[in-house]
């Protein structure tokens, strides 16, 4: 047994010594090359795509992975990469690579023939608002034509299936508030309050919402301002108050006790919203921050990351002007108003919950080596 | 050679060496985990090529390792049948049975072809080297069981197992070493057990060992020491040389096979210097597997797998935990350390060093059971698994005291020191570093990657390379399974097959345990010698369902 321990011992410890630098040689790139028998530099190119599972053709020939992979054992130089996935159009460019480096083609957003877009309201809207978490808030002139949408309550990994989206009355027909109208929203991102200021039986009323409930708890606080106030703000750690302000004086309502107290602008808190009504939300970076989606005129665009100096741009759809837009990034939905008939509509944008197998450091966002280097 | 195996009152020089050689192995753990840690932060290539290069000796060792792992097995399994009785009353009349053996042959199947050939190859080196053993008739074993909170329960299935040996009884010496400060119960119970058996072996003693004795540590070897040095009497009183005396000093959980006794008497006669020899048999944690939690019965068969591969390779084997050795050669060497809490590891480097290397560990492919460490609840026994590994990895306290006898000695063979000496620093080191390398630092490169090295191939290439490493890895996990599953014992429980099928999927949770019950404890260890926090012993607790 012992001399047997010998022997294999010195068997194993042979093939680690020839193993180990080769193995570190393949890691670090180097190949023999089967027609000069010489050790070669070469690099890769790592796809991933959004969608996934996309073929990859390299140099013309088919790859026997699908994305998202790594390309290896590539000879420095230009590459002609086809991405094909059924249903979108084809990525192609030509791709340099170095030896010993990556070339980095990370989420690579893929263009449907036809993006997937479906009607999900027949009520037309004034605006969207986004709230807390997934709450969607859309506004009409008439207070009881105005919905809460909860965007990813129910949802399917398959768009085309009916999703209801859990569509809300803010008001319900019975309400005193309902024949009201709107004046003005006040929202916070973040915030499962809305302050919603309208006219209600020719008077002036401030109405305090919480939209964690369902359906949405009503409370109002007219009495709790002594006159229009300029602007309103509030802290979204703190539900309990909010600030008014007017030309010479500054508030606190505490809502719970229903007092209002003077507030010295020296004592305001830091991380208070002094701007909690939304500006229209016209762009967004998208897929892991590769690709911009953006609205100009009337035009939902999505512009892909352009790494090669050919730029491409992709219309989606139209939307009204001057309205918010809420890309939803957990479902890679976008919710928008359609410009002819102000009704809530939802395009498809990233496919559900995107999959990578390996984290892209931020360090690799822009990864293509310039033309310098090649 | 004459030499001090101890770490107290040295001389101001040995005591710094001493001192030095504390604190090498818990420092180079230290700087190998903080050195890959900072390489792969500010030179990850150069951690990355160092990390794949430890992966692929990880892996060659394991494969290396299965190998043995499996030829360990199966000489395990050639030996399960042998009748050692009538194989030890042949070596009585070695000439006439050596004669009769040669000619004849030994049933058709292949185990029983192969035993009898290795039975025949130790006969004929005994009859070669002349040292004939003393007839079986004279040979005695002398058993010992520490105990200082092992009740009844522990301890009668302990006697009970080597009453059922088929070695003569009347040959056979029982000590209970108890600690004087053991609650009366403990006491009690073992007057009780003292009772049943004294007319059962030869004698069936208690020897009861002083709660403070100068110059001692709180720990078994001393009791154990106290107990052998009485027994030492009790042999010349009784005009038995000690020659003809073999020593087991067992874990008072330690339920040995049918056949212990007889395979020890066997390789103690045909082994040629068998005074200069201890007897390593294969401890098993059978005793209550299947009443403690998985990670545990993974630990332990671990252990046991451990020492299956070690022992395919005697040149290198050092004793652990239940074993037996030749009293005489325990009586030349002062007993064990009074001082030190690995006591089974140390007596075989005290005999090493006192022989001047002249002293060797017999693999015997016989079993013995003992209790998985185990508790009421399942973080009590995780604590209780944890504090005994960390117990098991402070055998390192033996590196300094073996070195600092290495460079004085002038008898041992250099090579003899380098072998062994980096054997025990290389085991620990890598005791304590590689599971924290497999499971977590091997990724750091990648996690911490900057954008010169995320933009390198090697970026791309190492998790691949590591996979294919591990998935190799997991060939030598399922041959494992295998073998963990046939070596475990029958139960009279009912869909026995289920739990088998359980204990299968236990093994996932090989890379968590590679760190909490192996890694960490050993590195805590070393951590503690490194800073001089010596550790105390701590029995640890074994329990089992009535």
């Amino acid at each position: 047994m012992l001399y047997l321990r010998k022997i294999i011992f010195y068997i194993f410890a042979i093939i680690y010594l020839v193993l180990c630098p080769l193995i570190v040689a393949r890691m670090l790139g180097f190949v023999i090359n089967p027609l000069t028998h010489r050790l070669v530099k070469t690099g890769l190119v790592y796809v991933s795509t959004n969608p996934p599972d996309a073929t990859i053709y390299i140099d013309g020939r088919v790859s026997h992975q699908k994305t998202p992979t790594a390309l290896r054992d590539l000879a420095p130089g230009k590459h002609f990469i086809r991405i094909e996935h059924s249903g979108y159009i084809d990525w192609e460019r030509n791709v340099p690579v170095i030896g010993k480096k990556a070339t980095v083609l990370a989420n690579v957003l893929l263009i449907p023939q036809e993006w997937p877009i479906k009607r999900i309201s027949s009520q037309s809207y004034q605006d969207i608002f986004i709230a807390a978490d997934d709450i969607l808030v859309a506004t009409n002139p008439v207070l009881k034509n105005m919905d809460v949408f909860h965007t990813t309550k129910g949802m399917t990994e398959n768009f085309n299936e009916v999703n209801t989206y859990e569509q809300t009355p803010l008001f319900s027909r019975n309400s005193v508030y309902a024949s009201g109208n709107l004046v003005h929203l006040y929202s916070l991102p973040h915030s499962f309050f809305i302050l919603l200021e309208g006219i209600i039986k020719d008077k002036h009323k401030f109405l305090w919402i919480n939209l964690k409930e369902n359906p949405p708890l009503i409370e109002d606080i007219s009495d709790l301002f002594v006159e229009i106030p300029t602007q309103i703000a509030w802290d979204n750690s703190d539900n309990g108050n909010i600030f008014a302000f007017y030309a010479n004086n500054i508030y606190r309502i505490n809502i719970h006790e229903k007092a209002i107290f003077l507030q010295e602008a020296i004592n305001l808190p830091e991380s208070l919203n002094l701007n909690p009504t939304h500006h229209p939300l016209m762009k967004f970076l998208i897929n892991d921050k590769n690709d911009l989606l953006v609205r100009e005129g009337k035009w939902i665009r999505v512009y892909p990351k352009d790494d090669f100096n050919s730029p491409q741009v992709y219309d989606i759809t139209k939307s009204r002007p001057s309205t918010n837009m809420y890309f939803e990034e957990k479902t890679g939905e976008l919710f928008y108003l359609d410009d002819d008939t102000r009704s809530l509509f939802v395009a498809q944008i990233l496919p559900f919950h995107p999959i990578l197998n390996i984290p892209i450091p931020d360090a690799l966002r822009i990864n293509v080596p310039s033309k310098e280097n090649n | 050679m004459k030499f001090h195996f101890s770490k107290e009152n040295l001389k101001p020089r040995p005591a710094r060496l001493q001192r030095f050689l504390e604190i090498l192995p818990g420092a180079s753990s230290w700087s190998v985990l903080l050195g890959l840690i900072l390489l792969s932060i500010f030179l990850p290539f150069i951690a990355a090529i160092l990390i794949v290069a430890f992966y692929l000796s990880w892996i060659m060792r394991i494969l290396y390792s299965t190998i043995f792992l499996v030829l360990s097995y199966l000489m395990l399994n050639i030996e399960t049948n042998t009748d050692w009785m009538n194989r030890i009353h042949g070596i009585d009349n070695l000439t006439s049975y050596l004669k009769d053996n040669s000619s004849k042959k030994f049933g058709r199947h292949w185990r029983q072809c192969l035993s009898h050939k290795i039975h025949l190859r130790q006969l004929n080196e005994l009859k070669t080297n002349l040292l004939l053993p003393p007839a079986s008739k004279n040979i005695y074993h002398l058993v010992l069981f520490p105990v200082i909170k092992e009740g009844r329960d522990i301890l009668e299935p302990a006697i009970e197992a080597i009453r059922c040996q088929g070695f003569p009884l009347k040959q056979m010496v029982i000590v209970f070493a108890l600690e004087e400060r053991a609650l009366p119960p403990i006491q009690n119970a073992v007057q009780e057990l003292e009772n049943k058996y004294k007319n059962v072996f030869f004698a069936c003693v208690t020897v009861v060992h002083p709660a403070i004795v100068p110059g001692e540590a709180r720990v078994k070897g001393a009791n154990a020491t106290c107990a052998a040095r009485q027994a030492a009497v009790f042999f010349q009183s009784h005009h038995i040389p000690f020659e003809n005396v073999i020593i087991s000093c067992f874990d008072a959980d330690t339920v040995v096979s049918t056949s212990y006794f007889a395979c020890l008497t066997y390789h103690f006669m045909v082994c040629p210097h068998r005074l200069r020899a201890s007897f390593q048999p294969i401890p098993v944690y059978h005793n209550n597997i299947w009443q403690v939690p998985g990670f545990a019965r993974v630990v332990e068969t671990g252990s046991s797998f451990y020492l299956l591969i070690e022992a395919t390779n005697p040149e290198k084997l050092v004793t652990f935990s239940s074993h037996s050795m030749s009293f005489k050669a325990l009586v030349d060497v002062d007993y064990w350390p009074v001082d030190m809490i690995s006591d089974d590891s140390a007596i075989f480097w005290k005999a090493y060093i006192h022989y001047d290397g002249q002293y060797q560990v017999i693999p015997m492919y016989v079993t013995l059971s003992m209790d998985v460490a185990s508790a009421d609840n399942w973080w009590q026994t995780a604590k209780s698994v944890y504090k005994q590994k960390q117990r098991w990895a402070w055998g390192v306290e033996n590196f300094p005291i073996v070195m600092r006898a290495f460079l004085e000695s002038k008898k041992i063979p250099l090579y003899e020191k380098l072998r062994l000496g980096f054997k025990l620093f290389e085991g620990h080191l890598s005791w304590a570093t590689s599971g924290f390398i497999l499971s977590i630092i091997g990724w750091l490169p990648v996690i911490f990657a900057r954008r010169e090295f995320a933009s390198s191939v090697v970026y791309y290439n190492v998790p691949d390379i590591a996979n294919t490493i591990f998935a190799l890895g997991f060939i030598a996990i399922c041959i494992t399974i295998i073998l963990s599953l046939s070596l475990l014992p029958k139960t009279k429980i009912r869909y026995r097959w289920l739990f088998k099928i359980g204990h299968a999927f236990e093994w996932l949770m090989v890379p968590f345990i590679l760190v909490l019950f192996s890694a960490l404890p050993a590195l805590h260890a070393q951590t503690r010698l490194m800073l001089g926090k010596y550790l105390e012993f701590w029995v640890t607790d074994k329990h089992r369902a009535k």
